[in-house]
């Protein structure tokens, strides 16, 4: 019991030196010889929901430097904040929030504005291809507004107008509206350039 | 035209997630945040030493100076000001640290990082414009007295007065230009970001 308590003090200042000082490799080292039940439990969620970080940043950053950054950030700032989970959502409802707010709150260094987008983009030559269509789709939803975007996202991924109000902060018939509005505009979009595709 | 058909296609293909290894996620979690609330804490920290230092520095001076009543209270009002900006630093740190939490909706994370970030920008302009140029005068005077001079004949001393003032006139403008523009170049297009991204959550 005594041995047990030592080690367990010892294990957490270890624990702690490695975080506040030493390497991130030093902290993996310690992390594969001892063990972090919270690490481990984070990193497997994580790994399981790895798409909702991924399709987010891809929405919001064309640059893949940027890309990588916005990545790793939004892993750091979903573990810090971890800790005050408490499984109030579901956690890909969580990491959805995280992701959100990271991305909208970083600073991009090598920014492509979107606004460019419609003029230097052709028509992809094959229509009637289904990959095409959903291209087509992503280009019409990168051309939103940031807001747009994250509300007409969240439709996709299939919540509903009081879970996207709660996680954007707008009210649900602010949302339901807005919605309808970035539909259309997509909509509208993906008509026109399936009639200019040769 | 059916969006969510195409959205799965989408997901399926073009937004499909590589496999993220282990390893990678414990090295992010590992890593300093390259956010701007990390790289206005990192700022902060270091004005914070630096206060620190000169506040020390105002003491151990003051101390030498004890018996000069004169160069006491000019280290007094020296460190009186230096204490006061490690007080605004001080909160300013707190306040940072405490909204740096990214779990909220996103109307109410991007508003706190805008208040914030201008917040620390304005506090940051305030000592730039008082802070440097009321130690150079100090530093002036406590020359001067220190030299032989009383207070007083330097204070009267229209040679005197006649560099405190230049020095005012012209350091104050540099030092708050000079800050206002490092600030913009860091913050400018980063507030017009989230102030856009509000308006339309508004």
């Amino acid at each position: 019991m005594g041995n047990a308590v030592i080690f367990s003090n010892l294990y957490t200042l270890i624990c702690i030196l490695t975080a506040a000082f030493i390497t991130p490799k030093a902290a993996i080292f310690f992390h594969q010889t001892f063990g972090m039940t919270q690490e481990q439990a984070f990193v497997q969620l994580v790994q399981r929901n790895a798409g909702i970080i991924h399709k987010v940043i891809h929405l919001y950053v064309d640059h893949p430097e940027d890309r990588r950054d916005l990545y790793q950030e939004v892993l750091l700032q979903a573990w810090k904040s971890y800790a005050a989970f408490k499984g109030d959502s579901t956690f890909t409802t969580w990491l959805y929030r995280v992701t959100l707010n990271t991305v909208l709150t970083y600073r991009r260094k090598n920014r492509i504005p979107t606004a460019e987008l419609p003029d230097k983009w052709d028509p992809p030559s094959n229509p009637s291809a289904q990959s095409d269509q959903s291209e087509w789709l992503l280009l019409a939803i990168k051309q939103l507004n940031e807001i747009d975007r994250v509300i007409i996202t969240l439709h996709l991924d299939g919540y509903d107008n009081e879970e996207i109000a709660g996680i954007t902060g707008l009210n649900k018939n602010t949302a339901t509206v807005r919605l309808h509005r970035a539909k259309q505009v997509i909509i509208q979009k993906m008509k026109t350039w399936q009639g200019v595709s040769p | 035209m059916d969006l969510q058909q195409e959205w799965q296609l989408l997901q399926e293909k073009q937004l499909r997630a590589p496999v993220l290894p282990e390893a990678d996620i414990l090295i992010a979690i590992h890593c300093d945040s390259q956010g701007p609330i990390a790289a206005l804490l990192k700022a902060l920290r270091w004005r914070l030493f630096f206060i620190c230092s000169f506040l020390l520095f105002g003491l151990v001076l003051m101390a030498y100076s004890w018996y000069n009543p004169e160069l006491r209270l000019l280290m007094a009002i020296f460190d009186g000001y230096y204490f006061l900006g490690l007080l605004m630093t001080v909160q300013q740190l707190f306040r940072l640290q405490r909204s740096s939490n990214l779990d909220n909706n996103l109307r109410f994370t991007l508003t706190t990082y805008y208040r914030v970030i201008k917040n620390a920008i304005r506090i940051d302009e305030m000592i730039g414009l008082f802070m440097y140029p009321i130690a150079l005068v100090l530093g002036y005077l406590y020359a001067g007295v220190d030299g032989g001079d009383s207070l007083h004949h330097i204070l009267t001393n229209p040679q005197d007065l006649f560099i405190l003032l230049v020095v005012v006139m012209v350091f104050s403008p540099i030092f708050h230009i000079f800050v206002r523009w490092v600030n913009r170049k860091a913050f400018s297009k980063y507030l017009v970001q989230l102030k856009q991204n509000i308006d339309l959550l508004e």
